[in-house]
Parts: structure tokens; C-alpha cells; sequence
């Protein structure tokens, strides 16, 4: 079964923003902030070039072993692809459960202590 | 930079996910540009190969056509697998190096079909060719499932889903729930509210009554009528069939049916996508093998003819 829209949140709510999983993927062909992908994979219209990187995935699952904390972009991706179709049909787009600003988790805390590190040096 | 400029300015649908029409990015523009420039010149430099008279695999010419197709296939097919186990410190995309991976393989066994000139008499050569044509053609049948099982694994999901993105089969499971517990409460409220005009006491009834008496009270909506009644109706169910579910349930039925069967199915097309990927990469080593096969067999001829 895909995951539904309330694991998916939860899922991009536990991103720490590595990029990891962009950096692996053979289909990602500009460049787009993981903060764009997250915020227009949960809620709202999707921007031009997520919707080009969407249709360009092809759920290879490369992203999947890749991600540090056990995340499944894979199916954040299927869900954006689902979103895709399912606007196409709907008269007017799709716009998902809305999504409750999160407060920082402590590895996201931790992400950004080790990348004002590495800014830095 | 410039890259990312003129995608942003391509014009682009924000909705839907079709199978056909939908552009090769720049990256992939560009690979099969030097494609195609690449095949003009092999058809051009192979048409004055056949007009020298040494046609053979084993003529300089051959010589070259071998080696630069093996290094090409060597350089396109461990390159890539190599920069994507060394993703974090690479400075060409994947996405790039896969394009290129694709078109180089196609260019790498057209070289090494020029080197064979038609002869597919020695078994080692014979083999490595096949081995190299089996494992382009699975990875050409692979682009092609990239293609279509993401769709078809997308066009499943959103059938799966709703456009709330809750699991249809959860959401169905959620209306019938609802209903029965509304039915149920209507159940319980019915018989209360039936109470409610009944005479409040049994001392009222007359115990003595005669039949009509006994008809005028059964007629009444009161809880002792209700009483036998319900008796009634319950002797009766025993009899009878199986009461005919409520209209809900067919109109629930036919969408759970339809949910029930898409469900799994996305990850069939996406199991399609990583199965086929390991079967190229099986088909790559055995070509490997067959290559490697080949290359000694007629090192050892040339050793011997020396």
C-alpha cells in the first residue's frame, strides 16, 4: 500500500536536510533545496521543477539507503506522483491535509549546529 | 547555473504525469546530440573501413574498432557504478554520467559490431558479442520500465488514495463504521422515543380485558406491546432469511472492491523497476566474463602466431 498523507507528513517532518538522498538520485537533474522538495511534497502547488524531478523519478530506491535517519523518499516521491495525477483529475488541485508548522527537531537542531560548522571552516 | 535557468523557463504543466511527451532533460539532450554526431562518424569511418580491402577482425582497423569499443563500454559501464558508490565527492551529476552511461554503451557495442565485420564464425567473439547485446538490450528494456512503471506504480497509488491522500480502503472502512454506529444509535433511540407515548404505568392495564380489549392494546405503540411484538418479530427472524443489508453496503461495496484490487499494485511495477535493474547488472558481468573470455583467447592466438 502507498503511505498515506499523514505518514508522509510525518516523514518529512523527521527530514534533517542532509541532501543525501538528492545527491545518490540518477534522476534528479537540477538542482533543488531539500526544503522546496519537503514543503511541496506535504502541501500547496508544486513548482516546475519538482514537478519535472517527479516525473523524471522512477523509483529506483537509491534515495532510500542512503538517508540516515530511515526515511522512505521513495514513497514521498510515489505520493507526489499520485498528487500529480489525482490534480489532473480533480476540477480544482488537490490540496492535502493542511500541514502543522513543526517545531525543530533535535536532529534538525543538530544539522544545522554541524553545518555552521562546516560554514565555518 | 545556465542549466538550471533554462529549465526554469521551459514551459512546464504543474499537473499530470503522462507517459509520452514529456522532455529529456538537458543532460540528456546533450548525450544523445554527441550520439548521434558519434553514429554519423562511425557509419562514415566504417563505409571507408569496407573500401580498404583488409575487412576482417583481426586487421589494424579491427584492432581499433575493438579497443576503443572495449575501453568505451569499460569506461561508461565501471564509471558509472563507480561514481554512484562515490556520490558525495563527484563533481558531475549522476544524472549526467547516466545519460552518458546509456549512449556510450549503445556506441561501444556499434564499435564492437564493426570490429566483428560480419564474422561470427570464432566462438569466444561470437559469445562476447552476444553477451554485450544482451546486456545493451536489457539495460535499453530498463530506460523504457523507468518510463512506464513509474506511471503505472502512480496511477495505482492514486487510485489507492484519496485526494486527501488517506487510504481508500481506510476511509471506506471509516464511512462504514460511521454507519452502522449511526444505524445502531437510530436502533436505540427508536424504541425510547416509542416509550416515551406509552403509559407510563402497567397498573393502568386491565388485566381482566377480553380479546378486543387485548387487540386495542397490541395496537397501542406501549412497552408491553412493544414487548410482545418484539417476541414476535423474533420467532419470525428465526424463519426467515437473512434481512437484506442496508443500501450503504453495495454502494460501499463496489469501491472497496475496486481499492481492494489496485492495492499492492504500485509495488509490483516498483519490485518490475529494481528486479530488471539486477538482472542487467547480472547480464553486464556475464558479459564481462564472456569479454574477458574472448579478450585472452585471442591474446593467446596472436602470442602463438608470434
Amino acid at each position: 500500500m502507498p503511505l498515506p498523507v499523514s505518514q508522509i507528513v510525518e516523514e518529512v517532518n523527521a527530514c534533517i536536510a542532509c541532501n543525501e538522498c538528492l545527491v545518490v538520485c540518477p534522476a534528479l537533474a537540477e538542482r533543488i533545496p531539500i526544503e522546496t522538495l519537503n514543503r511541496e511534497t506535504m502541501a500547496g502547488p508544486s513548482s516546475a521543477s519538482v514537478v519535472r524531478f517527479a516525473r523524471a523519478c522512477y523509483q529506483c530506491g537509491a534515495c532510500v539507503p542512503a538517508c540516515p535517519v530511515g526515511l522512505h523518499r521513495d514513497a514521498m516521491m510515489l505520493w507526489l506522483k499520485a498528487r500529480l495525477i489525482l490534480d489532473a483529475q480533480a476540477p480544482h488541485p488537490v490540496s492535502p491535509a493542511p500541514v502543522a508548522a513543526q517545531p525543530m527537531t533535535g536532529d534538525r537542531r543538530r544539522l544545522e549546529v554541524v553545518r555552521g560548522r562546516s560554514h565555518a571552516r | 547555473m545556465r542549466d538550471e535557468r533554462a529549465a526554469a523557463s521551459a514551459p512546464s504543466s504543474t499537473t499530470g504525469y503522462p507517459l509520452v511527451g514529456a522532455s529529456a532533460s538537458r543532460a540528456e539532450r546533450g548525450a544523445y546530440l554527441g550520439a548521434l554526431v558519434a553514429g554519423i562518424v562511425l557509419v562514415y569511418v566504417y563505409r571507408l573501413y569496407t573500401q580498404t580491402g583488409d575487412v576482417a577482425p583481426d586487421s589494424l582497423w579491427g584492432y581499433v574498432f575493438a579497443i576503443s569499443g572495449t575501453a568505451l563500454l569499460l569506461l561508461v559501464g565501471v564509471g558509472y557504478s563507480v561514481r554512484k558508490r562515490r556520490a558525495r565527492h563527484a563533481r558531475v551529476r549522476l544524472h549526467t554520467m547516466l545519460a552518458w552511461h546509456v549512449v556510450g554503451a549503445l556506441l561501444g557495442v556499434a564499435l564492437i559490431f564493426m570490429h566483428s565485420a560480419g564474422n561470427f564464425n570464432p566462438r569466444t567473439g561470437t559469445y562476447a558479442l552476444y553477451g554485450l547485446i544482451a546486456a545493451t538490450l536489457s539495460g535499453v528494456i530498463g530506460r523504457l520500465f523507468d518510463r512506464v512503471c513509474p506511471r503505472l506504480a502512480a496511477a495505482a497509488a492514486a487510485q489507492a488514495l484519496t485526494a486527501d491522500g488517506v487510504d481508500r480502503l481506510v476511509a471506506l472502512q471509516q464511512q462504514l463504521t460511521d454507519a452502522q454506529v449511526y444505524g445502531a444509535t437510530q436502533r436505540r433511540v427508536a424504541p425510547r422515543r416509542r416509550q416515551t407515548d406509552a403509559p407510563w404505568d402497567l397498573a393502568y392495564y386491565d388485566l381482566d380485558a377480553d380479546g378486543g380489549a387485548i387487540s386495542a392494546l397490541l395496537d397501542q405503540d406501549g412497552p408491553a406491546a412493544y414487548a410482545i411484538q418484539t417476541q414476535r418479530a423474533m420467532s419470525a427472524a428465526t424463519t426467515r432469511l437473512p434481512p437484506k443489508p442496508p443500501s450503504l453496503q453495495p454502494r460501499l461495496l463496489r469501491p472497496a472492491t475496486a481499492a481492494g484490487d489496485v492495492a499492492g499494485r504500485e509495488q509490483v511495477f516498483i519490485g518490475m523497476i529494481r528486479a530488471w535493474r539486477r538482472l542487467h547488472v547480472v547480464l553486464c558481468v556475464v558479459a564481462l566474463g564472456l569479454l574477458i573470455w574472448h579478450i585472452s583467447y585471442a591474446v593467446m592466438l596472436l602470442i602463438g602466431a608470434r
